[in-house]
C-alpha cells in the first residue's frame, strides 16, 4: 500500500482533473476534510463516497503532493484500546456509501511536506478500481462539518 | 418505582438525599476515587510537571502519540472546545497529553504537535521508563505495531479513556472518546464546585 503519487504524475492529474472526475460521475464524494498536522507529522482525511452504480466499487489507491506517503488506513477500538492498521481498498457499497470517519475508516497523509493549518485546502486524488481517477479538494478543519461528530 | 404510590413516597427520598450528595458525574466515575501518588514527568517546555502542585485544579489525561492522526487530534480538538466552553474556569484545569510513544516523540515535536490545537495544553515527554510510573498508575496499555509495507513504519495502539484527576488529587472518572463536549464541561464544573 505504498502510494504516493510522484509530483509529476500528480500535475498532470490535476491538469485532467476535470475530464477525470466525470468519468467518475457515478462516484460522489461529499464533504472531505483532514485534521491539521504540522510538517513532517500524519494527518487523516475523512469523506462520504456515494456511488450510483448497480455495482460495488473499491477505493484502492490515494495521493497527494502534500505528503510524503498516503495509505488507507482503519482504526478500530479493542477492549478499550485504539488499534489502527492499514487496510488494502475500502468498499464503496454498490448504490450506498461508505463513510470514512474519525475512529473508523481514513486515508492516512504520512510525512507531510507542509504544515496543515485550519482552513487550507489542498487535492487529493482517489483512485477507484472501477470508477478509475477522481480528484476531490480537501478542507483541513478541526471537526467535522454540518453537525458531524458529537458537537 | 413503577406503581404511583410507590413513587410518590420515594421522590421526597431521592430529592433529599441528592441535596445532601454531590452533584451526580456523566462520565464513567471511580468508586471510591483513587488519591494519586507523587506522580512527576518532564513537560514539554522543559520543566517539571508534579501532580502534587496541582490541588485546586482538574486534570485530564489523554494518552497518544504525535504520529497518530485519527483519534488523537480528536480528542485534542474535543479538548479545545472543552477548553472555550469553560471561560475563565478553564484556568483551573490542566489539559495533559501523556505521550506513549517517547522514541519518537521529542519535546519539539510534542510542542509543535499541540500548539496546532492550544498553546495551554501541557505535554508529558521522557524516557518510557520515566513515563512508566504514570502508565502503571492510571492503567494505560499500549503496544507498538510494525507495519511492514507502511511509511509509518510502527503505529502505537493504546488505550483511549481519559482519566480525570479532581482538585482534590483523586482520580476520579474516566472520560471517553464518545464523551460530549458538554459531558466534559459538566463534569468538570461538578468537580471544580466541590473543590476546597
Amino acid at each position: 500500500m505504498r502510494n504516493a503519487m510522484p509530483g509529476m504524475a500528480l500535475g498532470v492529474a490535476l491538469l485532467l482533473g476535470a475530464a477525470v472526475a466525470s468519468t467518475a460521475a457515478s462516484l460522489k464524494v461529499e464533504h472531505p476534510w483532514a485534521r491539521p498536522a504540522p510538517r513532517g507529522g500524519n494527518s487523516a482525511v475523512y469523506m462520504e463516497i456515494h456511488n450510483a452504480q448497480a455495482e460495488a466499487d473499491r477505493l484502492v489507491a490515494a495521493g497527494t503532493d502534500v505528503a510524503g506517503a498516503v495509505e488507507l488506513h482503519e482504526t478500530r477500538m479493542e477492549g478499550g484500546m485504539h488499534r489502527m492498521q492499514p487496510v488494502a481498498f475500502i468498499e464503496v457499497p454498490a448504490r450506498g456509501k461508505v463513510e470514512l470517519k474519525p475512529g473508523g475508516l481514513h486515508v492516512m497523509l504520512l510525512r507531510l511536506n507542509t504544515p496543515l493549518r485550519v482552513g487550507d485546502r489542498f487535492p487529493l486524488i482517489l483512485r477507484f478500481e472501477r470508477a478509475g481517477r477522481l480528484t476531490v479538494e480537501v478542507e483541513v478543519r478541526e471537526h467535522a462539518g454540518r453537525g458531524g461528530g458529537h458537537n | 418505582m413503577r406503581r404511583t404510590g410507590f413513587g410518590l413516597l420515594v421522590i421526597p427520598l431521592l430529592v433529599a438525599s441528592g441535596c445532601a450528595r454531590a452533584e451526580s458525574l456523566r462520565g464513567q466515575a471511580l468508586d471510591p476515587p483513587r488519591p494519586v501518588p507523587e506522580l512527576v514527568a518532564r513537560d514539554h517546555w522543559g520543566g517539571t510537571f508534579r501532580f502534587a502542585e496541582q490541588r485546586g485544579r482538574v486534570v485530564l489525561l489523554f494518552f497518544g502519540y504525535t504520529t497518530c492522526p485519527d483519534v488523537c487530534p480528536a480528542t485534542l480538538a474535543r479538548w479545545k472546545k472543552v477548553r472555550e466552553k469553560l471561560g475563565s474556569a478553564a484556568d483551573r484545569v490542566r489539559f495533559v497529553f501523556v505521550t506513549v510513544d517517547p522514541e519518537r516523540d521529542t519535546p519539539a515535536k510534542v510542542k509543535e504537535y499541540l500548539e496546532l490545537f492550544s498553546s495551554q495544553f501541557v505535554g508529558l515527554v521522557g524516557r518510557e521508563g520515566d513515563l512508566m510510573p504514570l502508565y502503571r498508575f492510571f492503567g494505560v496499555l499500549y503496544e507498538k505495531v510494525p507495519v511492514p509495507g507502511s511509511a509509518a513504519g510502527y503505529l502505537v495502539n493504546h488505550t483511549a479513556a481519559v482519566p480525570v484527576v479532581d482538585p482534590q488529587g483523586r482520580w476520579r472518572l474516566r472520560l471517553s472518546q464518545e464523551t460530549s463536549v458538554e459531558d466534559y464541561v459538566h463534569d468538570v464544573r461538578v468537580l471544580l464546585r466541590a473543590a476546597p
